[in-house]
């Protein structure tokens, strides 16, 4: 009779393993047996309160065993006031920028060199009539980044970059057919568009401004 | 969030105020110690603060801000040097099974912290979805965009830690006497 409450409540268990589901009758029977059988008290107590958060129960984990202590808001204010300079975050970022003007010239150069938007291609294999290619932009004063060009019929919302290290590196793969000449450009915040510095091809977009060529 | 964008400092007292609780109780579910954890309440809002005007404030807020409390707190994670007592805490689990009474097994391992030191002991790839569903008790949609993966691979990542916290707690367990 144990024996078999035990198999039944293991049987429970790997069910709501498998779905994060279980029902309050179910919970009732687990909770029942463990209380009386130690090898499953030991085996799946520690997960009761997991499974009365998936019955719909509360399951006391979200609850704060210690309290935060009542200084906490002053003294981050405190480290705030003397981390910032007068004029707060503001005056903080123009700073920033006008460090940052000297810096996009060099950055511009750099990334010609090193950053380098266009990387590997995957799987370029003969015979292969797709290829995988990844576009990378290093621009960390961008809060988004698209790539737009004819592979996406210059929808300038299909292809959203990627900020990998969360400083500005921005990257998406796609695949692109072989034989086959693209144009594309980087479309910044919604309204810059510029092209790619690490592309050895360039063409007049007709717009008064240069776009990226692709030779696959 | 406009306020403390165009200077006012004292604007962000409400965002502190607002979410200084939930960061607390985030941080105290990776590192378990209420003082690590309350440090690092206080080094993510300084971070927030920094990085605030890469905010867009199209994007909601709030998995914007645990965005970078996760990734602050892996840093933590990674050096922190209670691992060991995550460890420790992990085998008082283990220990407490034990117990030759039923009801005292229960009660020493469904406390918080126990089942805090028993997830925390998950890969970080199962970890934290594990953390965020069942401690901060998110949604799946919700950690989805905090993790920035799909829905699907949030169930999957969630099955395969219940799947590897019961595999821990069954090799624990004692035989039947």
């Amino acid at each position: 009779m144990e024996q078999g409450m035990c198999n039944r409540v293991a049987e429970l268990m790997r069910e709501w393993e498998r779905t994060g589901q279980l029902s309050p009758e179910e919970l009732a029977l687990v909770g029942g047996h463990v209380r009386q059988c130690r090898r499953c008290a030991s085996a799946h107590g520690a997960l009761l309160p997991l499974l009365r958060f998936d019955a719909g129960r509360p399951s006391g984990l979200s609850a704060v065993p210690s309290p935060l202590s009542g200084s906490f808001t002053e003294r981050l204010m405190g480290r705030l006031a003397a981390k910032t300079p007068a004029g707060g975050i503001a005056l903080a970022r123009r700073r920033a920028r006008a460090v940052r003007l000297p810096l996009a010239v060099a950055a511009s150069v750099a990334l010609l060199i090193a950053a380098g938007f266009l990387a590997w291609f995957w799987g370029l294999r003969p015979g292969r009539q797709e290829v995988l290619v990844r576009f990378e932009l290093v621009a960390p004063e961008a809060r988004n980044v698209n790539l737009v060009g004819d592979f996406s019929d210059w929808d300038p919302h299909r292809l959203a970059m990627k900020d990998v290290s969360g400083e500005g590196d921005w990257q998406i793969a796609i695949r692109l057919k072989r034989g086959r000449v693209y144009t594309y450009n980087f479309l910044l915040n919604g309204r810059r568009w510029i092209a790619d510095p690490s592309s050895l091809r360039h063409v007049d977009d007709g717009f008064g401004g240069t776009s990226s060529v692709l030779d696959l | 969030m406009s306020e403390v964008l165009r200077g006012n400092t004292e604007a962000f007292r409400l965002i502190v105020e607002r979410y200084k609780n939930l960061l607390y109780r985030l941080s105290l579910s990776f590192l378990g110690n209420p003082e690590d954890a309350e440090e690092c309440a206080q080094d993510i809002l300084m971070r927030a603060f920094r990085y605030l005007h890469r905010f867009s404030l199209e994007r909601r807020f709030l998995p914007w801000l645990y965005g970078i409390a996760l990734n602050y707190l892996r840093t933590v994670y990674a050096r922190n040097r209670s691992r060991e007592a995550q460890r420790r805490a992990w085998e008082c689990t283990a220990e407490a099974g034990q117990a030759s009474d039923p009801q005292e097994i229960l009660e020493r391992v469904q406390s918080r912290e126990n089942v805090r030191a028993a997830v925390s002991c998950l890969p970080r790839t199962l970890r934290e979805p594990m953390i965020l569903h069942y401690f901060e008790e998110l949604s799946i949609a919700t950690i989805a965009e905090i993790l920035q993966i799909g829905e699907v691979n949030v169930k999957s990542r969630l099955l395969r830690g219940r799947r590897e916290l019961r595999r821990k707690l069954e090799e624990g367990a004692t035989p039947p006497s």
